[in-house]
């Protein structure tokens, strides 16, 4: 069967031997006893007789060789010296790779080994899992770590351990030292395509020569950015068109969302803009009132450079906040009466600031002397952050204004007689009861302001916008930017510039994958195009793919999927599905099928001429589109479009479609 | 974060990265036994006591609920006892919701195992936490996060091996859930986009066109990519097109023509909207009856967080998943008696509620809950115990007596797997398979 041999391919590359053949006999030889020499990359394989050894560099490259007990008597060319057994691990410094060791019976870390390069390490006899690592500052169990690999060994007896089905967790990040390099064309398109929608090569162009501080530090200040085309085309759209219930028909608002991120020149506002609505992940599927949503977007793009205590407050305080996480009508005034609902309570403690467990400045998971994690907040605590909260109403006035943006009909009050009486003790602080809607500035402004918020939010910008795998390094130094900032009212925006002027920002290049929305975004704005104004034109507009999809390639921004968003961060490959590629290819379409050079699409519903690419050879547009939407492309990519355009010297829709339908454009 | 394509192994190697690579065992660890498994996800913590009510402690279950405690009058046709051969009219002791009717004829013919108190420990942190409580079910673990890298179904096949027409693992969804995760292979994501692949792109490719370059491309083990994800997506293509026509004629009607049954089964369509769990359900059986080996399925539910208004939402969906199940285990009886002899379906949820409501009318989140286990091999009858009402924890809460892990743990022994080596130990066993 096509895996079975896909192993033995791997084992023949994998250890340079030749033949599969002797690939058999190796493999074959792994459950007797000796391993057999051969190469690991760079690295030779185990060459010692009886011993379970594992043969580990400093890149992470590991040959699980051979099993047996090893006496701690045999040299240095066998058996490492004895490693410290017990719960205390040796000190390990940051970086460091680690290999940890699970007791069968316990089920816990019992022993550790710090592994340098070309260093042995025995494995424990009653050892069931194997876990290398890279350490965070602590070296303990539960520390934030990356994992290299992770293998599940089975028992089977007391001399031997054999090796059961496990494999390839994770990998090791290209940990490369962080250098003053220079910034590249590909630095710029690094940029433009994280902290923007990507851009065209031209612009691109005009990023890289100018370099990045100066794009940052204007659209940091997007007030200072000129977008007029972008608020006329919204002017002259009708608000709040559509059944505001129905995620199946985009509204007006849903539509207007996708066309700033697609043609608002204050990219940077629109990124950070995204972000936030994930980590709120509120849903007009619940809020039912689509005013409500377009005036919590319009909260959210106001304060999303701004102080997170700040946005946070302010957003607890919107209509479709109180809606969602129930906190609308929410009564605490009788102590001895049915309890107020807690969703909202735990949520904003869980999710929006300070999350489950303690964690130390570098991100990794703080531990108590037993080496347990440290819950941020227990039922008590949710107990009282509801009652604290309590007293928030939502109401329309009678009679309902007429020709008035629906926007601004809801109207947000304190009610002191819904409200429970304070102080309340929440996450170990006394909050005096001011009496009125400020209690929830307190309460926020406590929560924003512990310790442990900083490496919380911290990992979720740096995994929204950089890597799924931050160093503690980069963490430590986002936070310090955080905490620094915690009063002022640039805070988010000043830990962005941060992140990204960190050399680690420019060295997580194509390493994460794109959700559907930069799928989207990302071609039109690389190829220069634009979408047709859904007011004056008839023409559907295509990014209701994004809006109305119901499957994989769905983005719509007011219908989160559930508490989680569209994705947890770290999680973002699970994106990339079956479902999602047959989605995105067939999405595709509509967007290559508009690239015309010498006309405009008017079936299209998106603006995108490339005249510019009339004269050139097929070389030069295969060029021209990789540099756009792939920063140059493989090898393979470039012959496979170059060859379809010799045959087709017309065909600039249809090579449009490979380039976008290729698994590197996937990738940001 | 899992990059656990087969053909992405052999890719990478092929570049020449210096990655770990681990020897997997060249026969399986365990002997796959023909048990089909449909996983049902409840999303959001299922709350207990509205869904089996216990009529032995109705006082307290009133006192503590009264915005929300369901009548005796309203529960009087789906009262059981835990002897399964009570009548009826005879019944007193438990109750279902009264949307269950469909469980409570399944549990009088004896197929139905429900697990009470079933949840995390109590001790475990996160245990009432969306985030944490789900990936612990996904993974049979209580380790802290993403320390475990498969999912538990995941690393039952990883153990038993995969082969067949199909992937062993099947996934009803948008994205690859975690509870499928696993090292030597990963699950099918079906949804109503497999059954659209056009490649039209007006007159300058046409779609057979379109398909082999791009084709070529992602089949092309030695495509050298400098990232990651890149060759992941890479790999995903590939085996999406080599499984794309296959599940395209499963999932057509006609696939199903030679299987007229009696029973009234709501007709499988070719509208594919896979959002409630019975449509999904009906996928699950054309891919079943088509001859497809795959051997575990995964659906889901959501909307039972109910924090508020809880009769008007949890009632509906506990009808629909007992309707929907009840009548997926018929069909398949009437359809194929030899492959519905090995299914085994079971629901599990974050957690429970707690016992009180609140002034929302709803209840905020809780430890312990109930799984059901439907299956022709199941042995029916309650199983673990229900909690006091009046024994409150100081938050509280209930207690959990049973762990999660020992559900996982029974059922991971029913496809062939060896528990221990997923869940951590061995756990007695509860009885219900």
């Amino acid at each position: 069967m096509l895996r079975r041999s896909c192993i033995f391919v791997c084992i023949v590359a994998f250890f340079g031997c030749s033949a599969s053949a002797s690939a058999r006999t190796f493999a074959t030889s792994l459950v007797t006893a000796k391993a057999p020499r051969g190469t690991l990359g760079q690295d030779a394989g185990i060459d010692v007789a009886g011993g379970r050894y594992v043969r580990m560099t400093a890149s992470g490259a590991i040959a699980l060789a051979a099993y047996g007990v090893c006496p701690h008597s045999v040299g240095p060319n066998g058996c490492a010296a004895a490693i410290a057994f017990g719960r205390e691990a040796p000190n390990a410094p940051a970086g460091a790779l680690v290999v940890a060791f699970v007791d069968a019976s316990k089920h816990q870390v019992t022993s550790w080994a710090m592994v340098g390069d070309a260093a042995f390490v025995v494995i424990p006899a009653r050892a069931t899992r194997m876990i290398l690592r890279i350490n965070g500052a602590t070296g303990r169990e539960h520390g934030r770590f990356r994992v290299a690999a992770d293998a599940v060994m089975a028992a089977t007896n007391s001399t031997g351990v054999g090796v059961s089905a496990a494999g390839v967790h994770r990998f090791v990040s290209q940990r490369q030292v962080a250098t003053s390099a220079a910034f590249t064309r590909a630095a710029a398109q690094h940029l433009l395509r994280r902290f923007g929608f990507s851009d065209t090569p031209a612009n691109v162009s005009s990023v890289y020569l100018q370099g990045p501080s100066v794009w940052l530090a204007a659209q940091l200040n997007p007030a200072s950015i000129e977008d007029s085309a972008l608020s006329n085309y919204e002017q002259a759209m009708p608000e709040y068109t559509g059944t505001p219930s129905d995620d199946n028909v985009p509204t007006t608002v849903e539509r207007r969302i996708v066309q700033r991120e697609i043609s608002s020149n204050r990219q940077l506002l629109e990124k950070v803009t995204l972000h936030w609505l994930e980590h709120f992940s509120v849903s007009e599927d619940k809020v039912n009132d689509i005013g409500a949503m377009a005036h919590y977007e319009d909260t959210v793009r106001a304060d999303a450079l701004g102080n997170f205590a700040q946005l946070v407050t302010d957003v607890s305080k919107e209509p479709a906040m109180l809606y969602w996480l129930d906190n609308n009508y929410n009564n605490g005034s009788n102590p001895s009466g049915t309890p107020p609902n807690q969703n909202f309570g735990r949520e904003l403690m869980q999710i929006y600031t300070i999350g489950e467990t303690q964690l130390n400045q570098d991100g990794s998971v703080a531990t108590d002397a037993n080496g347990n994690p440290i819950p941020n907040y227990g039922q008590p605590d949710v107990d009282a952050m509801a009652l604290a909260l309590t007293g928030f109403q939502v109401y329309t006035p009678d009679p309902e204004p007429t020709g008035v943006d629906p926007r601004s009909t809801d109207v947000v009050s304190f009610n002191p007689n819904a409200h429970a009486t304070g102080p309340f003790t929440i996450v170990n602080t006394q909050i005096i009861d001011p009496g009125d809607a400020t209690i929830v500035d307190k309460c926020v402004s406590m929560l924003a302001h512990l310790p442990t918020t900083a490496p919380f939010q911290v990992t979720e910008l740096l995994q929204r916008f950089v890597t799924e795998d931050p160093s503690p390094g980069y963490i430590s130094r986002m936070s310090a930017v955080w905490t620094a900032n915690e009063d002022s009212p640039n805070q988010i925006g000043n830990v962005i510039a941060a992140m990204a002027t960190d050399p680690e920002f420019y060295t997580s290049q194509h390493s994460m994958v794109k959700e559907p929305i930069e799928i989207a975004a990302d071609s039109i704005r690389a190829l220069g195009g634009a979408t047709a104004n859904p007011v004056t034109s008839s023409v559907p507009n295509p990014l209701d793919q994004i809006l109305s999809d119901d499957g994989s390639m769905a983005e719509s921004h007011y219908f989160p999927p559930s508490v989680f968003s569209f994705y947890r961060p770290g999680q973002k490959e699970s994106l990339i599905t079956n479902s999602e590629l047959l989605s995105r290819w067939s999405d595709n379409v509509n967007v290559s099928n508009a690239a015309q050079v010498t006309s405009t699409c008017s079936t299209c519903g998106i603006n995108l001429s490339l005249a510019n690419l009339a004269p050139m050879t097929p070389s030069g547009v295969t060029q021209y589109l990789l540099d756009a939407l792939v920063d140059g492309g493989s090898p393979e990519l470039q012959s496979l479009v170059q060859n379809y355009l010799t045959g087709n010297p017309k065909g600039y829709s249809g090579a449009i479609w490979l380039v976008l339908s290729s698994p590197e454009y996937e990738v940001n | 974060m899992v990059f656990s394509r087969r053909r992405f192994l052999c890719g990478a190697t092929a570049m020449g990265l210096s990655m770990p690579l681990f020897m997997r065992a060249l026969e399986a660890q365990a002997a796959a036994t023909n048990t089909i498994l449909v996983v049902v996800e409840l999303n959001g913590g299922n709350d207990f006591f509205n869904t089996i009510v216990p009529m032995t402690q109705y006082g307290p279950y009133n006192d503590l609920r009264s915005n929300i405690a369901l009548t005796q009058s309203q529960l009087a046709a789906t009262m059981f006892d835990p002897n399964i051969s009570t009548p009826a009219n005879q019944a007193s002791e438990y109750a279902f919701h009264p949307t269950m009717t469909a469980f409570r004829s399944l549990w009088s013919a004896g197929k139905l195992a429900v697990l009470a108190g079933v949840g995390l420990p109590p001790t475990a942190y996160g245990n009432t936490d969306h985030e944490q409580a789900r990936y612990a079910w996904s993974t049979g673990t209580i380790d802290s996060f993403d320390l475990s890298p498969t999912g538990w179904v995941g690393a039952a096949f990883d153990q038993i091996g995969q082969t067949g027409t199909l992937p062993a693992m099947i996934a009803l969804d948008n994205d690859s859930p975690t509870i499928m995760l696993a090292t030597t292979g990963s699950p099918l994501v079906i949804n109503q986009n497999i059954g659209g692949f056009s490649t039209n792109v007006g007159s300058s490719l046409s779609s057979s066109d379109g398909k082999a370059r791009i084709g070529g491309l992602n089949s092309n083990d030695a495509y050298a990519l400098a990232s990651m994800p890149a060759e992941f997506a890479r790999a995903t293509a590939s085996e999406t097109e080599e499984y794309v026509g296959t599940v395209q004629s499963i999932l057509s009607k006609e696939s199903l023509s030679n299987y007229p049954t009696t029973y009234a089964f709501d007709p499988p369509s070719t509208t594919t909207s896979y959002s409630t769990v019975k449509t999904q359900l009906q996928q699950v059986a054309r891919v079943l009856l088509s001859g497809a080996t795959s051997r575990a399925f995964w659906v889901s539910q959501g909307g039972y967080d109910t924090h508020s208004d809880q009769i008007s939402n949890q009632g509906p969906l506990l009808g629909e998943m007992s309707e929907g199940v009840s009548q997926f285990y018929q069909y398949m009886q009437q359809a194929n008696p030899a492959i519905a002899q090995n299914i085994v379906i079971m629901t599990i949820s974050d957690f429970g509620r707690r016992p009180n409501s609140n002034s929302t009318a709803g209840t905020d989140h809780g430890t312990s809950t109930v799984s059901f286990v439907l299956g022709a091999n199941v042995v029916g009858g309650l199983y673990g115990s229900y909690p006091s009402l009046t024994a409150l924890d100081g938050n509280g809460n209930v207690a959990v007596p049973v762990d999660f892990r020992n559900q996982i743990s029974d059922v991971c022994q029913a496809i062939g797997a060896d528990p221990s080596l997923i869940v951590g130990q061995t756990y007695p066993k509860l009885g219900f398979i």
